[in-house]
């Protein structure tokens, strides 16, 4: 499967591409609802240096430690 | 168009090209380059200009929104491919203990044996413990611990090879030892970098002490990392530990790791 990969230095982009921000204390948050922090698929708030990457499933964010890389796996049904 | 047909169209790119990545410097004067080696077409968001960058938040949107596609951050990519990749062998071994375990520790297990093989493969696996420990807490550290040091094939299978042989067998009665093992380890002590001299002694002579009462004669102590070798065999020789001894110590010991049995 090909991929699309991105560096840390690019994230500041990936999140303005869909049309996220950060607030004061590194969370990602909605860029038109400040208030509004990014969930993950098991409901946790995501700091930008957690972000692991986004998928298909509208816009699901996913934390870069193993536990939600592993869980990242399952839902894909690798 | 596919998001590759799109992007070699919209960055004017003639050659093939497998993946995409996409990174950010503005010392580079190039806006994309496809790298020979890894055939990856590398796009630099800092230089492309504001029509372009427009064109590409479009085209990566509508590929996550409507596309099977993952966007995944480089390290993470690397994580998740290796984990891909991971021995088969380790899966027959989670599957072994699916509904013998309990259910909730089927993602902790599966965690610790791509850490145990990290381990073995000699990577560097702190920071996959930290993130075993952040997400599952006392039992997730356990688990990694027990799992790494083999007490899951060595002890726990057997144990429940062992109990459902009988005719009185219940799971119920499986899970309360399997319990005692994960949240207690009677049997082993692990050694962290944080565990001064006189705590490690005060452990072991505790498990040493619950263990003589259960009937059971030994105890092992792990450690990996020559901080803990040395500690270690240091409290081994410790006179007080020294003097409930009814055989000599076994160590099995290189220089970042040590398992000790010792027998009393």
């Amino acid at each position: 499967m090909r991929k699309i990969i991105f560096d840390k230095s690019a994230t500041d982009f990936i999140l303005e591409t869909f049309d996220k921000t950060v607030d004061k204390e590194g969370y990602i948050i909605e860029k038109d609802d400040p208030k509004q922090r990014v969930l993950t698929s098991d409901a946790q708030e995501i700091k930008k240096d957690e972000l692991a990457g986004i998928r298909k499933g509208s816009e699901i964010f996913v934390k870069s430690d193993l536990p939600s890389l592993i869980q990242l796996l399952d839902d894909l049904g690798r | 168009m596919s998001i590759w047909e799109g992007l070699a169209k919209l960055f004017q790119i003639k050659r093939l090209f497998r993946d995409v990545k996409l990174f950010s410097d503005n010392r580079q004067e190039n806006k994309t380059y496809i790298d020979k080696r890894t055939q990856i077409l590398n796009i630099n968001v800092f230089k492309i200009d504001s029509q372009d960058e427009e064109q590409l938040q479009k085209v990566l949107k509508k590929t996550v929104q409507e596309e099977n596609q993952l966007i995944l951050e480089k390290e993470s990519d690397k994580l998740f491919e290796e984990l891909l990749s991971f021995d088969p062998k380790n899966h027959e071994e989670l599957d072994y203990f699916k509904g013998r375990i309990p259910y909730k520790d089927l993602p902790i297990l599966r965690a610790s044996l791509f850490l145990k093989s990290q381990y073995e493969a000699s990577k560097s696996v702190d920071k996959l413990k930290t993130d075993i420990m952040t997400k599952y807490g006392d039992r997730g550290k356990n688990i990694a611990n027990l799992c790494s040091a083999g007490y899951f094939q060595k002890i726990i299978k057997p144990l429940y090879q062992h109990m459902s042989s009988k005719p009185d067998f219940t799971q119920k009665e499986f899970e309360a030892r399997y319990e005692i093992i994960v949240m207690q380890f009677p049997f082993a002590v692990f050694v962290s970098r944080a565990m001064s001299h006189n705590e490690i002694k005060k452990i072991i002579i505790q498990k040493i002490e619950i263990n003589k009462k259960y009937g059971v004669k030994y105890l092992r102590i792990h450690g990996i990392g020559g901080e803990n070798v040395k500690k270690i065999k240091e409290v081994i020789q410790d006179k007080e530990i020294e003097s409930k001894y009814t055989a000599l110590p076994e160590i099995d010991s290189g220089q970042e790791f040590i398992t000790v049995k010792i027998s009393f």
